[in-house]
């Protein structure tokens, strides 16, 4: 696993409301780190933090204290306005109670993401028709919301989520104002834009579909009770769209055959630790083992050591001390 | 950018639109504002305008000398408030228009006292008409038209030259005035001419000729009528001579008055501002008037946008999820209160221009229509948008998305 794959990192995230006596945690000291690919299920009663997690990872709220990156990049020091167009291009979310804008067609509530990105109309509406044909409901596109029925809207709303294709979805209790006949047609797009690759969040009370599920984390004040995982993170669903722009995969591509030698010879060493997920071993070893799966996945590797290589230059040789201490582990 | 402005006002067009009822009213109370300014700016304009052609028609070679004080002194536009009091301040002399009269370059100068005297016919008596002192040179500079009878001479010192409404007031006739005598300040004039009907009544002699008795300055300050010279009308010889003759002029003028400097001697297009104080007061005044109606619409506007800012709460926030920035928000409503304020401000030039016609029909004002004007209706109509669109759209912008998302109607 490289860390290209890591969509979400979080550490040590709290979120704190009120002050002194009044104080309370919908989040503390929250660890996650989220892969390409994989669908969570996150459950647990209400009022553990589930929503808040959400808000935060979807850049609507911002955590009291802790660490978030977003894509390798840290998202405290990013602006609001670069986070607005985050929000539009990266992250789709789709709510309970669809939140639609009653007063638009389901046209134009689809494109709304689009709106703010700065493409044209026809374009805007090229890609919500195309989407919206992929959910059926193209022949509904003039009606108003109140005309849909609850699990044609929640499909609307899928629809809105994924016109920019985001690599991450966020679904707050998506079949919560939904039957279960319906339940289980949205229950059956999420999965199949999962098996597209996107990287999927889902908070829910339904224990019933954690069936569709990679992960399930089960969540008790605030922080993670449990955490299974359903399948194994190399048969998670490959990235849907990943743009390389060309010369850089050119250059990666050299790099790649180039640099075959000096990596090799880490080999043995990769596989044993390839089993943690600590992010400051993976980052450093993560050239090594991606040679295996191929020049292609070797692109990314090096392309992220590359960005992160300033930073971490200088801290490159304690980490590799530590090493040893984690395997023994 | 252009796209991203494109939209917003696309998004802006369909709220409007949602609330059809709402926006014409808030409309209507900038349309109130915009059109009571294009309506006073209009006939505003409409009076300069004919005040500018007349003197264009007299030819660029006329020069006028008026009294200073009352049109510099702030303290003397009250007294100019009082038309009678108007002209009291004047030190110009009737000598002072000989003067004129005689120097090389001038043609004719004619002076103009004027006054208000109680005049007496046979059977009739009108209390309070315009009378006019000046001399026969007054139609060497005006062309003004009469309809029958002959301008003043010297030869006829008690003549008068009345016009056309003065006539039927006094004689009761519009056509047969001359040879009719008339008793003013206990001194018998007998009429020798009438003027044909003027067209417009408005001109830079502050005199409305139809309402007029024209008579001799001499023989006025002869008998001791309390009457003052107004505005000495010069006629040069041509138009290059003008800018040497003004020179010349104010030295002599100077020496005759010992320095004493409350005079201004006018060419051009200076000549047709309106002569009274009042004129300006009473447009300023209800342009003030307007002003404040623009306000309280514009106030209108941002008390709607409030409301709605408010009510599309959840919006914002479902937009602000999807990925609208607080800037995006922001332009949304900014756009929404510039169409709004600009729909009301074209209606206003619309209902403006209609009321200046219709006001036309029955008056002598022609409207005056003039790019000038309407860039300044647009331009305030835009200012008012932007000065109370500005609070509801960050307002709204500011909007906690979470919050608002909780938010139910």
């Amino acid at each position: 696993m490289s860390p290209q794959d890591v969509v979400i990192d979080i550490k040590g995230l709290s979120k704190r409301y009120g002050y002194g006596d009044a104080e309370s945690y919908a989040l503390r000291d929250f660890d996650l780190m989220v892969k390409r690919g994989e669908f969570i299920m996150v459950m647990g009663p209400s009022g553990c933090g589930k929503t808040t997690l959400l808000n935060i990872i979807g850049l609507l709220d911002k955590p009291t204290d802790g660490e978030y990156l977003l894509n390798g990049v840290p998202v405290e020091k990013t602006s609001e306005r670069r986070k607005a167009k985050l929000r539009a291009k990266k992250i789709g979310v789709i709510f309970q109670d669809f939140n639609l804008i009653p007063r638009l067609t389901v046209l134009e509530n689809v494109t709304l993401p689009l709106t703010y990105t700065g493409y044209s109309k026809t374009r805007r509406n090229m890609q919500a028709d195309k989407i919206l044909e992929r959910f059926h409901l193209q022949e509904r596109e003039y009606y108003k919301p109140y005309q849909l029925s609850g699990g044609q809207q929640q499909r609307v709303a899928i629809a809105r989520s994924l016109v920019s294709n985001p690599e991450i979805i966020l679904a707050d209790e998506p079949t919560g104002n939904l039957d279960s006949r319906s339940s289980h047609v949205v229950m059956e797009e999420l999965r199949e834009i999962h098996q597209a690759g996107n990287t999927i969040i889902m908070v829910t009370h339904n224990p019933a579909l954690t069936a569709y599920a990679t992960r399930v984390i089960n969540m008790l004040d605030g922080q993670i009770d449990t955490d299974i995982k359903t399948v194994a993170d190399r048969d998670l669903p490959q990235p849907v769209s990943v743009h390389f722009r060309k010369r850089q995969i050119l250059k990666e591509v050299k790099e790649a055959i180039v640099g075959n030698k000096e990596t090799e010879e880490h080999d043995g060493e990769v596989e044993e630790i390839q089993e943690q997920h600590e992010v400051e071993q993976v980052e450093v070893k993560a050239e090594p083992k991606e040679i295996k799966e191929g020049p292609k996945t070797q692109k990314t590797a090096r392309r992220s050591t590359k960005r992160t290589g300033k930073k971490s230059s200088g801290r490159a040789k304690p980490k590799t001390k530590k090493k040893p201490g984690g395997r023994k582990k | 950018m252009s796209l991203l402005i494109k939209t917003h006002y696309a998004l802006a067009k369909e709220s409007i639109r949602q609330n059809r009822t709402r926006s014409f009213l808030t409309c209507l109370g900038i349309a109130i504002g915009v059109a009571s300014i294009i309506l006073i700016m209009s006939l505003a304009g409409s009076i300069n305008n004919m005040i500018a052609t007349q003197v264009k028609s007299l030819g660029a070679d006329l020069l006028v000398v008026r009294p200073a004080k009352h049109n510099d002194a702030v303290s003397n536009i009250v007294d100019g408030l009082t038309a009678s009091n108007q002209y009291l301040a004047s030190n110009l002399t009737l000598n002072d228009a000989k003067a004129i009269a005689a120097l090389d370059d001038v043609t004719a100068a004619a002076p103009i006292a004027l006054s208000v005297g109680t005049l007496t016919s046979e059977d009739k008596l009108v209390p309070s008409a315009s009378v006019v002192g000046t001399t026969e040179d007054l139609a060497k500079i005006q062309n003004l038209q009469l309809k029958n009878g002959t301008f003043l001479s010297d030869k006829v010192e008690n003549a008068a030259v009345v016009g056309r409404n003065l006539s039927l007031e006094l004689f009761g006739t519009s056509q047969e005035a001359v040879g009719k005598t008339f008793t003013m300040l206990e001194h018998k004039f007998i009429v020798v001419g009438m003027l044909e009907e003027i067209e417009d009544p408005i001109n830079f002699d502050n005199v409305d000729f139809d309402n007029s008795v024209l008579v001799s300055a001499d023989y006025l300050f002869g008998i001791n009528a309390p009457f003052q010279v107004q505005q000495i009308n010069v006629k040069a010889t041509n138009t290059g001579v003008i800018p040497e003759l003004t020179k010349e002029m104010k030295a002599m003028l100077d020496a005759e008055k010992s320095g004493d400097m409350n005079y201004r001697i006018l060419a051009g297009d200076e000549i047709s501002h309106p002569a009274g104080g009042l004129f300006d007061i009473v447009s300023g005044m209800l342009t003030l008037v307007a002003g404040v109606s623009l306000v309280v619409g514009g106030v209108g506007v941002m008390n709607i946008l409030l409301v709605s800012v408010a009510e599309r709460t959840r919006e914002i926030g479902i937009r602000k999820a999807v990925g609208a920035s607080g800037i995006n928000i922001l332009i949304q409503f900014l756009f929404e209160s510039l169409i709004l304020t600009l729909a009301g401000g074209m209606l206003g030039i619309v209902v403006g221009y209609t009321l200046a016609f219709l006001i036309s029909v029955v008056t002598p004002f022609s409207p005056y229509v003039d790019l000038g004007i309407i860039v300044i209706a647009v331009g305030t109509s835009l200012a008012i948008g932007l000065i109370f669109g500005i609070y509801p759209a960050i307002k709204a912008a500011r909007k906690d998305p979470i919050e608002s998302l909780r938010y139910y109607r």
